[in-house]
């Protein structure tokens, strides 16, 4: 079966959507902190699934690592089984902002500690 | 035989899916699989496809702008009259 990497249009859809998703989340986090909007934390789910799926589908481990753990908070935000405070939101820009370097190829320090870091979201 | 395309029904929000769903269809069978493939990137909207009848299979993401989970499936499976549905789901929750 050819290497999905080697389809360069295909390469180029995936590239687009996920810089496309990664603005999405960034805007809607932003908005978090404000009046309380109960279709944004499954708005930012469904971003985050999407992008979990066509992540894995071109085998962006890291990325797909990542935005796995992001979509399981999203959920959990909708869910209402965390409060929406000044850390969550920092740890969520955070992790979009990781979303970024990652889909840019650029280097991302303490990458595995982070991902623990947002694995572990909300601490029990 | 029936050699009419297979009229498929792709309903998913994601281009890079549907990219990657025609890739895929273009090549099965060694490039001879005759299909007809229309998309809808809203459950609205593919209601209204499947309520037009002439589809013979639906491929169903689960996760759309206007209905999500099996939510999705069951207003889907409601309208589709005994058509065929493929889930496509990344959702890990097995229940």
């Amino acid at each position: 079966m050819p290497d999905i990497t080697d389809n360069q249009e295909l390469m180029d859809a995936f590239y687009q959507e996920a810089q496309a998703l990664i603005d999405e989340m960034r805007k809607d986090v932003s908005t978090l902190g404000e009046a309380r909007v109960p279709t944004i934390p499954h708005r930012l789910f469904r971003y985050a699934h999407t992008l979990k799926t066509s992540s894995g589908i071109v085998a962006f481990d890291d990325l797909h690592e990542v935005v796995q753990a992001l979509a399981k908070t999203f959920k959990a935000a909708e869910d209402e089984k965390f409060s929406i405070n000044a850390d969550a939101i920092a740890l969520l820009s955070d992790s979009i902002e990781v979303c970024q370097k990652l889909l840019n190829k650029e280097e991302v320090v303490g990458y595995k500690e982070f991902l623990a870091r947002l694995n572990n979201f909300p601490e029990p | 035989m029936d050699d009419k395309p297979i009229k498929i029904l792709l309903i998913e929000d994601s281009l890079f899916s549907i990219r990657h769903i025609q890739n895929m269809l273009a090549e099965a069978k060694g490039g001879q699989l005759d299909v007809e493939l229309k998309c809808a990137d809203r459950l609205s909207v593919g209601l209204e496809h499947l309520a037009e009848n002439g589809v013979d299979v639906v491929l169903l993401d689960l996760t759309l702008p206007d209905s999500h989970e099996l939510d999705t499936f069951t207003k889907a499976y409601a309208q589709a009259d005994g058509v065929p549905i493929v889930v496509m789901s990344g959702i890990e929750d097995e229940t």
